[in-house]
């Protein structure tokens, strides 16, 4: 038990990485009801952007953060333009269905394209603060985690700010509360969507940025951790945004402590039971009254 | 103003809507009336762009509003209110306001219109922080006239304004609807099924049923007619009346 702090630590650094995976999905699925399952590929892709980047021009991860974001942005726009918008004027309970359909072509798409582009060799960005260790009273803990959660807590600051404050973001909020009403006020719902798909891939775009900071990188990356988002997701209540963060520290720590109490090889079992469970027990998510 | 011809509307292989025809002219006060399913809202959701006409001509001011999208209707100056109060649950009353004046030439006069709003709803000022969600239904109703004011519309399309609503909260919200007209040269068009009450605010009428207008002109005019009054106006008596008779 002396190791409790430390693995709890890991913990917080896991659950704060769940929810970055997660916020997209769930922004494009409250705005939308699309349910992107191709979201981890595209962190796939952010993470490749951010290690091809260093590679080949030596541009620092954390630096080229804005880069990978607008160009994942850029990505959605033509995922949207291409393909969610034939979409858009069916029934919302078609859009989930279809468009997982969708996504999961392109997942096979994605993922095999970085195959053959990249082989399925594992990539590992080294910078000359990958493997640094900060010990604070007794725990260690990688520099790289807490440069996560203080770039993850950024983007949840700026996306805030953005749906609270600015015309662009309130007509988003109201556009995924009714987007017949949002419509019926002049709110162009077309734009809506399609920088909605921007903003998710950019959130996937940041996310992969991370991981490529953090986690070796290979090809199937995406389909994991998509697996691991659909769960945060259900367990945040399907759409939710705030309570994505939650979601992900819970299933984070719950994680950590089995890898504690039954052996680190069935954690990814615990997740699974979780998944299951919520769906069971409380399918609207853990945190509607 | 507003100049409907010939309109016909399916929704599947349902006929919605046939041959409708009909005008609504600069500052008037019109109401469409008829029975539940009769095709009142169907008709409204047309002029808005959220069902398309199979045939017919559709036009506001000279421009034809057949292949325009809903948003850019909107900026024409034609706003709906849709039934079910459907405010942003989830938002402040006065973001559901601003989200009102989302349209470019509402949202530079926004804080004046806002002001006005205001005035015209008092009630709405001292809400203004709370999530529209926990308003009651008389409140939402004016949130969702109030919002659609914001638009700044020259014509306001106004769906079961007193759906759900008790009599009192109902002409009370009838009253302020006169009065607006009365005081701007905002054209009105009120679909109801409380019959009485629309006929006798509104200048003219048109009567709906099937899908069809069976029956149009002065409102007045209308309300003393008597297959109307036979059709809508309830004479049988009320169902509990029948039963004391029994228990009698």
């Amino acid at each position: 038990m002396a190791q409790l702090p430390q693995i709890l630590a890991y913990g917080i650094i896991l659950g704060v990485f769940y929810g970055l995976v997660t916020i997209g999905l769930s922004l494009l699925f409250g705005v939308m009801k699309y349910l992107n399952i191709a979201h981890g590929s595209f962190m796939m892709l952010g993470a490749y952007a951010s290690y091809w980047l260093f590679m080949l021009w030596d541009i620092d991860p954390i630096l080229s953060i804005p880069l990978v974001m607008a160009l994942m942005f850029l990505v959605g726009c033509l995922l949207y333009k291409l393909l969610f918008s034939r979409l858009s004027k069916v029934s919302e309970d078609v859009r989930i269905n279809s468009s997982m359909i969708m996504a999961f072509g392109l997942i096979l798409i994605l993922d095999n394209s970085a195959i053959a582009l990249w082989t399925t060799n594992i990539k590992i960005l080294n910078t000359s603060y990958t493997s640094t260790m900060l010990e604070f009273m007794g725990i260690r803990i990688p520099l790289t985690g807490l440069i996560v959660i203080g770039l993850t807590s950024l983007a949840i600051l700026a996306l805030h700010l953005f749906l609270g404050r600015t015309y662009l973001g309130k007509s988003i909020r109201a556009t995924s509360q009714d987007w017949e009403a949002a419509s019926l006020l002049g709110t162009n719902i077309d734009r809506i969507y399609l920088v909605s798909c921007g903003i998710s891939l950019a959130l996937a775009g940041l996310a992969g940025a991370c991981f490529a900071l953090t986690y070796p990188i290979s090809p199937d990356i995406g389909l994991r951790w998509v697996l691991f988002a659909m769960v945060v997701l259900v367990l945040a209540g399907m759409g939710k945004i705030k309570e994505v963060f939650l979601a992900g520290l819970i299933m984070a720590m719950l994680e950590q402590l089995s890898s504690v109490v039954i052996g680190a090889e069935y954690r990814g079992i615990v997740s699974l039971a979780v998944f299951i469970l919520i769906l069971i027990f409380k399918p609207q998510g853990l945190f509607e009254k | 103003m507003l100049d409907l011809k010939e309109i016909d509307v399916y929704h599947g292989d349902l006929q919605a809507l046939s041959k409708v025809s009909l005008t609504i002219k600069d500052k008037e006060i019109v109401a469409i009336v008829g029975s539940n399913g009769a095709g009142k809202s169907t008709l409204l959701r047309t002029i808005c762009g959220l069902h398309r006409p199979a045939t017919g001509s559709l036009s506001f001011d000279g421009v034809s509003l057949i292949e325009q999208p809903v948003h850019e209707i909107v900026n024409l100056g034609i706003c709906m209110v849709p039934e079910e109060r459907r405010v942003f649950r989830e938002m402040s009353v006065l973001e559901n306001l601003e989200m009102g004046s989302v349209i470019r030439r509402a949202r530079q006069a926004r804080d004046s219109t806002l002001d006005w709003v205001y005035e015209v709803f008092p009630i709405l000022k001292t809400r203004q922080g709370q999530k529209a969600g926990t308003l009651s239904g008389g409140e939402q109703q004016m949130l969702l006239i109030a919002r659609a004011l914001m638009s700044q519309p020259k014509l306001l399309l106004i769906d079961e304004l007193s759906l759900g609503l008790a009599p009192l909260l109902v002409q009370n919200l009838f009253k302020t609807m006169r009065q607006l007209y009365e005081s701007t040269e905002l054209a009105i068009v009120l679909v109801e099924q409380n019959v009485r009450a629309a006929l006798e605010l509104a200048d003219r009428g048109y009567v709906i049923e099937g899908g069809r207008i069976v029956a149009g002109g002065d409102a007045k005019e209308l309300l003393g007619r008597e297959d109307i009054k036979d059709a809508y106006f309830g004479v049988a008596p009320e169902p509990w009346a029948t039963r004391t008779k029994k228990a009698d």
